[in-house]
């Protein structure tokens, strides 16, 4: 249990976890099941809209999905861990459903290592940012409410942020990304070759 | 003139005779063990063979005539045996001069010259000569209009680092070794270059080497000049580059310019040989960066997309690694205005033929080391078995072939006919460990049968995630074999070009499967038709 959230009423595991959870995934599966299937209507401005809307949405929906998951769960007296929890719900999803595709042409360890390349990694990252940002905006939120909240900028939060825009230096601006390629390319060569 | 320059070196301890006989007894022509490249020269007729000056004192030592070495040391033998040795000595080396490769060049027999320009991710249908709607392809389209351009080129695996071995061996990449970006070049592998080489051409390899590992000590290649940044890719702008073995900063910012300027002075060189040059373009690879003055000249184009594919298609998990990560137009245009970019350079190429006077006796050959897929089947990259990745542009260009100019050539080749067909066109046998055939006898016109199936593979590369898989492909019908879960596919090329509908479970499919799956297994066995 959070330490800010004791002026906070904690709700069900199933209002305060599950609910924000389950919101997130069924947006970010509902976003990308229409972009996935919406060519196969042969409706070439229906399905240009719906790549913008569900196809770059979805995309970007993995990372931003605390935006609505976080505050929800915050604000229903989740401890921090079940906060990340159901924010990180969609790249989860999205994770395992890749690393299984993988391990259909690859061993199980390289598809294990392929789940750890840098779109994945971003991806994370990204998401962990978007919680930090959400983290701060929450504690904001609530001691302008009179909530008891110490102080809103801490460490972790801080941290949190940060590591969206070096992972995305190093991942994919640091040489277009191929830097980081190439060193995840040997760690494939040590590994497995 | 000639190249043939038997240097002898006179040992200071011994009788030139017991030597002029080691020559005529031990040396055969070709034959490469008893003689030794003097790699000291590079163009022109200054380069020949040294006998090795250590084997011949060898010989004296430990052969089992050693007898007759002393024989001859006697001066009264000498003087008897001079003459006849003498003659025979001569009539040995005139023999070796007949019967070897390396021969002077007359000016009636005297092989082309070679230019074989390779790029890379460029799909077949990217030529302005076929009415693409955006891209202008002036210089290629010059070539088809005064070459034969196949219609039906292909690649046996779509991807860089197995399909430049291909081209350059001639054989399949389950022969060669080079199966994937990630499985080292062998250096035991014979190139055309080598064979070129050995038979009396001046060779360059100039640009995009990618096989896994370092640059190998090429054998039969007078420059290499290659890279080895970003694994090997090369970068589009300011790409330092391995001149001869020795690192050299890049002099023009643009890759393909810079290539194009090494392979202008080889050109250049004055020479009395024939030339191949191999000139191995980065481009139009993906990131697809267009030199600045050719960056947004596509900006207004209406790009011909394909149905299936939308903006964003380019947002698959895999395509970060590619740098495609954007709008798919966006996308497309920079490949387009890349191409237009890489084909000026060849311009520059093939006008410097004229303005070197050798462009009656100089064959240019351009091919593609693989396609590349814009959005079809909602895919982007190559690697997979559909039209767009495996078949390439493939155009020759032979001056002396008059009336083939403008045609089109109906059969199907592939990477691997390339080296057999250069090595044709220099009059030389083709190698039996070569699994391609010779396409010359296409550029004629005269209906010659072409194959009728041949095999495809690919194997695992990763991070890429497309299964292994092997494939035959007929003139009428695709069929792959994927290993893991990914369901077999069989296409009626004839009924449906785009491959949208898999038949395999469908009454007709059911028909010709049995057959391809014969012709594939054939394949596979190397008995291919």
């Amino acid at each position: 249990m959070s330490r800010f959230a004791t002026d906070l009423e904690r709700r069900s595991l199933a209002a305060r976890f599950l609910f924000p959870a389950a919101l997130v995934l069924l947006i970010w599966v509902s976003m990308t099941t229409v972009y996935d299937n919406a060519w196969k209507l042969g409706m070439p401005a229906l399905q240009e809209a719906v790549s913008w809307l569900c196809g770059l949405g979805g995309e970007l929906f993995r990372g931003l999905a605390p935006l609505i998951a976080y505050p929800l769960a915050y604000f229903r007296g989740a401890a921090p861990a079940e906060r990340a929890a159901a924010s990180l719900g969609p790249f989860l999803a999205w994770w395992l459903l890749q690393v299984t595709v993988a391990a259909g042409v690859f061993s199980s360890g390289e598809a294990v290592y392929y789940g750890f390349s840098q779109n994945y990694l971003l991806s994370l990252f990204v998401t962990v940012s978007v919680m930090g940002v959400c983290e701060l905006i929450c504690r904001w939120v609530r001691k302008r409410r009179g909530g008891a909240v110490g102080k809103v900028w801490t460490p972790a939060p801080v941290a949190a942020i940060l590591s969206g825009p070096v992972a995305a230096f190093v991942l994919i601006v640091w040489g277009g990304g191929v830097h980081w390629f190439y060193l995840y390319q040997e760690g494939y060569k040590l590994l497995f070759r | 003139m000639p190249l043939v320059h038997f240097g002898v070196e006179p040992r200071e301890d011994a009788n030139l005779l017991p030597l002029l006989l080691w020559g005529a007894t031990e040396s055969v022509p070709c034959g490469g063990e008893n003689l030794e490249w003097n790699a000291a020269g590079e163009a022109g007729g200054g380069r020949g063979r040294r006998l090795n000056r250590r084997r011949s004192r060898r010989w004296c030592v430990n052969m089992p005539q050693r007898t007759l070495c002393r024989w001859v040391r006697n001066a009264e033998s000498v003087r008897v045996l001079c003459p006849v040795a003498c003659f025979v000595a001569a009539g040995v080396f005139g023999a070796i001069c007949l019967l070897s490769p390396l021969r002077a060049w007359s000016g009636e027999d005297k092989p082309p010259n070679i230019i074989f320009i390779l790029t890379d991710d460029h799909r077949w249908d990217a030529l302005g000569i076929l009415g693409h709607p955006v891209v202008q392809t002036p210089t290629l389209d010059r070539l088809c209009r005064d070459g034969v351009r196949f219609e039906n080129a292909f690649v046996t695996t779509s991807l860089c680092s197995p399909s430049r071995a291909s081209i350059l061996t001639g054989q399949y990449a389950h022969t060669h070794g080079v199966k994937n970006n990630l499985t080292p070049w062998k250096n035991e592998n014979v190139t055309f270059l080598e064979l070129l080489k050995q038979a009396g051409y001046d060779t360059a390899f100039i640009g995009k080497w990618h096989m896994p590992g370092a640059l190998p000590d090429l054998r039969g290649v007078d420059r290499f000049i290659s890279f080895t940044a970003q694994g090997g890719q090369g970068q589009y702008f300011h790409c330092p580059l391995i001149v001869d073995g020795r690192e050299t900063p890049s002099r023009k910012p643009y890759i393909t310019e810079e290539l194009t300027d090494y392979a202008l002075e080889f050109i250049s060189r004055e020479r009395e040989n024939p030339f191949c040059l191999v000139l191995s373009h980065k481009a139009v690879h993906h990131q697809f960066q267009p030199p600045p003055e050719r960056a947004g000249i596509y900006r207004d184009k209406d790009l011909p997309l394909p149905a299936e594919a939308d903006t964003w298609i380019s947002m698959a998990p895999d395509l970060l690694y590619c740098g495609l990560i954007g709008p798919l137009e966006r996308t497309y245009r920079n490949y387009m205005e890349t191409l237009y970019a890489t084909d000026l350079e060849i311009g520059r190429i093939v006008e410097s033929l004229q303005e070197e006077g050798i462009a009656g006796e100089t064959v240019v050959i351009y091919f593609a080391d693989n396609g590349f897929l814009l959005g079809e089947h909602r895919l982007m990259d190559k690697r997979w078995p559909y039209e767009e990745s495996i078949r390439v542009p493939c155009i020759i260009y032979d001056p002396r072939r008059k009336g083939a100019g403008g045609r089109t050539a109906e059969q199907m080749v592939l990477n691997i006919d390339l080296a057999p067909t250069m090595l044709e066109m220099a009059g030389l046998p083709v190698p039996a460990g070569m699994e391609g055939r010779s396409m010359l006898a296409y550029l004629q016109g005269d209906g010659a049968p072409g194959r009728r199936a041949w095999l495809y593979e690919y194997f695992r590369d990763f991070p890429y995630r497309v299964p292994d898989m092997e494939a035959v492909r007929t003139e009428r019908y695709k069929y792959v074999e994927y290993r893991g879960r990914k369901a077999d596919e069989l296409f009626d090329l004839a009924k449906d070009p785009g491959e949208k509908r898999n038949i395999i479970r469908s009454p007709e499919g059911r028909i010709v499967l049995p057959e391809l799956k014969a012709e594939l297994e054939a394949l596979r066995k190397g008995d291919g038709t």
